[in-house]
């Protein structure tokens, strides 16, 4: 379970984050949902160490170390190799640094998701890199996945393709936590739901709890909490 | 489950998506899509093909298993129960379950039961013969 | 120790195709200068002989033994010869703060990548330095390399009683920029790539520092900065170019051994402890 205490992050002279709690179990789907300028990607960032922040991130019960990195993953909503790398190349640059770099399910991937190895990062399309971007995660056995922004711009078609990941057993057991402003496409995917307004989490529930009792879907309530 | 029948739900989101799910079986056993004693898919392979994630698809099982429509025997696949009772009781409650929205939109228009009855059984046998699966799927 | 080395090659092979292409330059241009040189020198031998009726001998007893250091002299071959020198510092100077500007750059953010590789980010750190090193030293390696290649050229132009050889130490002693690139005693080399690598770390703290901090990190730069004058006046006040100053020679040298240890080092685990813990993608 990854656990956010109290997460506060300036910006220079801006609180972009003012005390978020939140917890996102293994084996569950959680959505940080805001929008634009919300903070949900600074969330991500400083749980992966990516940016300095006061406050208290476990990670099952411990806090970051570089070893961990085996165990949590970050997808960002932009490519993380240099552009003229072909994407063999990235593969084997993974390969080479992690240990749990799964190369059978690395082949099953680049079929699934259609991408040739031969190509160079720069000649992708945003829709392809976007593929890639998540190919590098999911290839990984890790334990915890963050996305940013997976669908942001992307072909409805990739879209799709995306969409069947997290009901493919690539997601079984990891925990993951994704961000976006636009849940239309996955509203019925997602586990649990953390909306984040002024820096702080204004409602964290499960979705289908929130179905039952209220009879409300999660657009409901984020009207709720952001019309007000 | 054939490939048509795997694809095409598209969920309520104001509804508890795994109530859906079960709810769907149900009608494909009422419909007679599904018989008794037929495989269903593992949890598994249920998320991936309903399009829906592993937590729901297991909340959808475990109901199906509660309400005694599906039994599980050991490691070999679930199977749709073989019970009568339970079959028989299952095609009971989604007619009712139509009746009563069926009841609910036309109260307002205030019109005696037997023209109403009347005009469901003329409605009903010229459709009849017109689909001749007699399925009405919503 | 693994991933320290997989980095090092990462960094390597992203800026080899440059390093190629100016060590290439360098030879070319090198070995151009010198052949011009030769040739120039032989013409005017010969323009002299021919108008003054002088044998080779007479002319030699008049003009004495050219050597090498004579061919990169003339007009516009020292720029020839020491253009690429001065392009290939250049380069590698902007290069040593282009290798973390360039994981930041464009909408590739290579930079989370490599932060989030399962090992001590020093790794990086040091990869990224090392790399640069051995780059220097490349360059280094090929001036040596390069000098015996320039005399062969020389001799084998001029005739040889007007030619002598020089020495490649000798050479290197001789007063041009390469005294100091390429110093031929070893006290000295120790000294001036002590230097080099305490620079290095110096323009990498600078730059963890910016990229920690940003806009507000340019105050705290300048304090750092400062701090450094500081203690690089030390050895002036000590009386480092006076005569009559309290300290011996040998005190001060020591001294300046110590700030040496002492900026690279605090440098170092400051630059470090930024990368770990302070650093802001």
């Amino acid at each position: 379970m990854i656990q956010v205490n109290q997460m506060v992050k300036n910006y220079g002279f801006k609180k972009v984050l003012n005390g978020v709690s939140f917890t996102a179990a293994k084996g569950e789907i959680t959505c940080l949902i805001g929008i634009n300028g919300a903070g949900k990607s600074t969330v991500l960032k400083s749980i992966m160490g990516l940016t300095p922040y006061k406050g208290e991130v476990l990670i099952d019960n411990v806090s970051l170390t570089p070893v961990m990195y085996e165990k949590i993953n970050f997808i960002p909503d932009s490519l993380t190799m240099p552009s003229n790398m072909r994407i063999a190349d990235c593969l084997s640059f993974m390969a080479d640094f992690y240990r749990n770099w799964n190369a059978e399910r690395t082949k099953e991937l680049l079929k699934f998701f259609q991408l040739n190895s031969s190509d160079r990062v720069s000649s992708l399309s945003k829709g392809m890199a976007a593929k890639l971007n998540l190919l590098l995660g999911l290839a990984l056995d890790c334990d915890y996945i963050l996305m940013d922004e997976p669908f942001s711009g992307i072909d409805m078609f990739s879209r799709e393709q995306i969409t069947d990941v997290f009901t493919s057993e690539l997601i079984e057991d990891r925990g993951v936590i994704i961000t976006t402003h636009e849940i239309n496409d996955i509203e019925h995917l997602i586990d649990k739901a953390v909306l984040l307004q002024h820096g702080k989490v204004e409602r964290e529930f499960y979705c289908e709890e929130v179905r039952e009792q209220e009879g409300k879907s999660i657009t409901d309530v984020m009207r709720e909490v952001y019309m007000k | 489950m054939t490939e048509e029948q795997k694809l095409g739900i598209s969920f309520n989101v104001r509804e508890p998506v795994y109530i859906q799910v079960v709810r769907y079986f149900k009608e494909q056993i009422a419909t007679g899509q599904i018989g008794a004693g037929d495989k269903i898919p593992s949890r598994r392979e249920l998320a991936s093909v309903m399009k829906i994630n592993a937590n729901t698809a297991q909340k959808a099982y475990k109901e199906m298993e509660e309400q005694g429509l599906i039994v599980t025997e050991g490691n070999s696949p679930s199977r749709i129960t073989q019970d009568q009772k339970i079959l028989s009781s299952i095609r009971a409650e989604l007619i009712e379950s139509a009746v009563d929205i069926f009841i609910s939109s036309i109260r307002n228009i205030q019109i005696p039961v037997e023209e109403l009855v009347d005009i469901i059984k003329t409605k009903y046998t010229s459709e009849r013969k017109l689909s001749p699966e007699g399925g009405d799927t919503r | 120790m693994r991933t320290f080395v997989k980095l090092l090659n990462f960094e390597m092979n992203r800026f080899a195709k440059i390093y190629i292409g100016l060590m290439v330059l360098t030879v070319a241009l090198q070995l151009a200068a010198v052949t011009i040189g030769a040739n120039h020198w032989l013409d005017s031998a010969n323009e002299a002989m021919r108008v003054n009726q002088w044998t080779l001998e007479q002319y030699h007893n008049v003009t004495g033994n050219i050597q090498l250091n004579s061919m990169v002299y003339d007009h516009y071959n020292r720029l020839l010869y020491f253009g690429p020198i001065f392009l290939s510092i250049t380069v590698l100077l902007i290069y040593s703060c282009f290798i973390w500007y360039r994981d930041w750059r464009g909408k590739n953010t290579v930079v989370y990548r490599l932060l989030t590789l399962p090992s001590n980010r020093a790794n990086l750190y040091f990869a990224k330095l090392i790399t640069i090193l051995l780059f220097a030293f490349g360059f280094v390696a090929l001036q040596i390399v390069l000098v015996p290649l320039e005399r062969l050229i020389a001799q084998s132009i001029l005739p040889a009683e007007l030619y002598r050889n020089i020495s490649v130490f000798d050479y290197l002693k001789s007063p041009t920029v390469l005294k100091f690139l390429v110093p031929p005693y070893f006290s000295e080399f120790v000294l001036y790539y002590g230097l080099v690598i305490t620079g290095l770390i110096v323009l990498f703290t600078a730059i963890l520092m910016e990229r920690s901090y940003r806009l507000k990190g340019i105050g705290f730069i300048v304090l750092y900065l400062a701090v450094l004058a500081g203690l690089a006046s030390i050895p002036y006040l000590m009386g480092y170019s006076r005569y009559d100053s309290y300290f011996y020679p040998g005190e001060i040298i020591g001294a300046c051994l110590g700030l040496i240890v002492i900026i690279a080092g605090g440098s170092l685990w400051y630059s470090l402890y930024l990368l770990r813990k302070k650093i802001s993608v």
